[in-house]
């Protein structure tokens, strides 16, 4: 988790698309391979569906900012983003987490089927311990949205450049259905696969002109 | 009904007993004047009362004006009330203003922070029955973080940049935050330059504080002298044909407002750092609970949202 908040902070800092481009690609590059396909899974909106509903997210932030609901509110109007205005009116924390992204994700699929007092619980717990960047990126998962400003082919870009696997190739490979619980980074990038091929189209010769005796 | 010693007009903050308005937005005869910002003084009034580290600002920005400079805790009287100044810590020079009259207290903060910045003189706390308080960033997500570990940031990016043959531009208002920054930026990097308006009010205050060298961009500056080094500029000077001369560069805005990423995005400036010379959330209140105000009346910013916190707090 470490690793990707900083991935979207720098993607996050920056307007300068071949800036954003590296970026992923040293991501690619460095990740392990469960958190890289979840990582193409959430920037192809594969998400997984939301845990805790946002009028629950509000009411439990300002109780840990330890302010009114109507502030938190006033303050949300202001920022205009919900995972952010979270992440800086709860009490700030210095430490970090060495928990990978793929944990925090299978974490947020089972909360969705728990009560409600161990969905408090488990926000609670992070929303402590995370520093600034991270509860952010945690609460920004929560909730849902992850649009940073990075398009699917963008990301399949910097993972043609990781992988030095043709672009087109890589774009047909990530079409589809595929669940990012159970499918490997070898079975989704890696591989090669006959049906990868099909999607080109024939490349037709528009400028050749057939002629009377053809 | 009493008329209260301090009231709000279409003029500015009018002090009726002792016919003085409080930082004015419209010339009047008297003006008492906290700081050197454009919105706190502005142009044609007869007479300004201000510290006397604020006078050179001010006459810089208004040229010829009528002054009077006073000292910290200094008491001068006007029509039997009792006027003194108090630091605000906001920029060199800034103050609140104490007004006393026939027993009742009240003072007016001017633009306040109470992190000591190095450079101005640390805000003070001032006993008072009513505190008009500027409440710019009166919000719970504005906290910032201790100005060494954002300065230091700032190096760092700086830093970064210079190892990528970049130029670093950073803005920040002319007077005051340009100031901070420079104060603390690492030379062992690289040279500092500044744009006019910076270079200009730096000047001013070399006398009043001690700052690293500087260098004024001009038209003599090659496109070869800037890569690796830092250029201090207004945040007007943003997208201009200036800046663009300075292409490869990096640019960061150093203010409260990056707090939020969509600030930073709006303005379309890769790197924003949160470095504010106002109080965040929670020195607003601490300072109001200093003070022992049984009133608090909130200017600027999130006004609204703030009289209601700080109404019940008191409760």
């Amino acid at each position: 988790m470490k690793r990707f908040a900083q991935l979207i902070k720098t993607l996050d800092s920056t307007n300068k698309t071949n800036v954003k481009v590296d970026a992923l690609t040293q991501y690619f590059l460095e990740a392990g391979d469960t958190d890289k396909v979840w990582t193409i899974a959430i920037l192809s909106h594969r998400r997984p569906p939301r845990p805790v509903n946002t009028t629950l997210l509000r009411e439990w932030a300002s109780e840990l900012a330890n302010i009114p609901l109507w502030l938190f509110e006033e303050s949300y109007h202001i920022v205009g983003d919900l995972a952010e205005t979270i992440a800086l009116v709860v009490p700030s924390s210095q430490s970090s987490t060495n928990k990978t992204l793929t944990l925090f994700l299978n974490e947020m699929i089972a909360l969705k089927k728990k009560k409600d007092t161990d969905k408090k619980a488990y926000l609670f717990e992070n929303w402590k311990v995370l520093n600034y960047y991270e509860r952010f990126v945690f609460t920004k998962l929560i909730t849902g949205g992850f649009r940073i400003g990075v398009s699917q082919k963008l990301m399949t870009r910097a993972l043609a450049k990781a992988t030095e696997i043709d672009e087109d190739i890589l774009a047909y490979k990530l079409m589809g259905n595929w669940d990012p619980n159970t499918i490997s980074f070898q079975q989704l990038v890696l591989e090669e696969n006959k049906n990868d091929y099909l999607s080109k189209p024939y490349p037709f010769y528009l400028g050749l002109c057939f002629g009377r005796n053809s | 009904m009493k008329t209260p010693l301090l009231q709000f007009t279409d003029k500015g903050i009018y002090c009726k007993q002792a016919d003085v308005y409080l930082d004015p937005w419209r010339p009047v005869d008297k003006a008492i004047i906290t700081h050197g910002h454009a919105d706190h003084s502005r142009w044609g009034n007869k007479e300004y009362i201000t510290h006397h580290k604020n006078i050179p600002i001010i006459s810089h920005r208004l040229g010829e004006i009528k002054s009077t400079g006073i000292e910290w805790g200094e008491t001068f009287t006007i029509n039997n009330v009792k006027f003194s100044l108090y630091p605000a810590g906001h920029i060199i020079g800034s103050s609140q203003v104490r007004v006393e009259h026939k027993g009742e207290v009240r003072v007016f903060t001017g633009d306040y922070k109470t992190e000591d910045d190095g450079i101005s003189t640390p805000y003070e706390a001032i006993k008072c029955h009513t505190f008009i308080t500027e409440c710019t960033f009166g919000l719970p997500a504005f906290k910032w973080l201790p100005q060494q570990e954002v300065l230091s940031d700032i190096n760092n990016w700086w830093q970064e940049n210079k190892n990528e043959g970049k130029t670093s531009i950073l803005f920040g208002y002319s007077l005051g935050k340009a100031q901070r920054l420079l104060k603390y930026l690492d030379t062992g990097i690289g040279t500092i330059y500044t744009h006019g308006a910076i270079e200009n009010m730096t000047e001013v205050l070399r006398p009043l504080a001690s700052f690293p060298p500087t260098k004024l961009i001009t038209k003599e500056t090659t496109k070869k002298d800037l890569p690796g080094n830092i250029v201090l500029a207004p945040p007007s000077a943003h997208g201009s044909s200036w800046i663009r001369k300075m292409v490869p560069y990096v640019t960061a805005s150093a203010s409260g407002w990056m707090t939020f990423r969509g600030a930073r995005r709006r303005r379309a400036i890769d790197k924003g750092f949160v470095l504010s010379d106002h109080c965040d959330w929670q020195g607003l209140l601490s300072s109001i609970e200093a003070t022992g105000a049984e009133k608090v009346i909130c200017t600027h910013g999130y006004s609204d949202i703030f009289s209601e916190i700080s109404a019940r707090i008191r409760l």
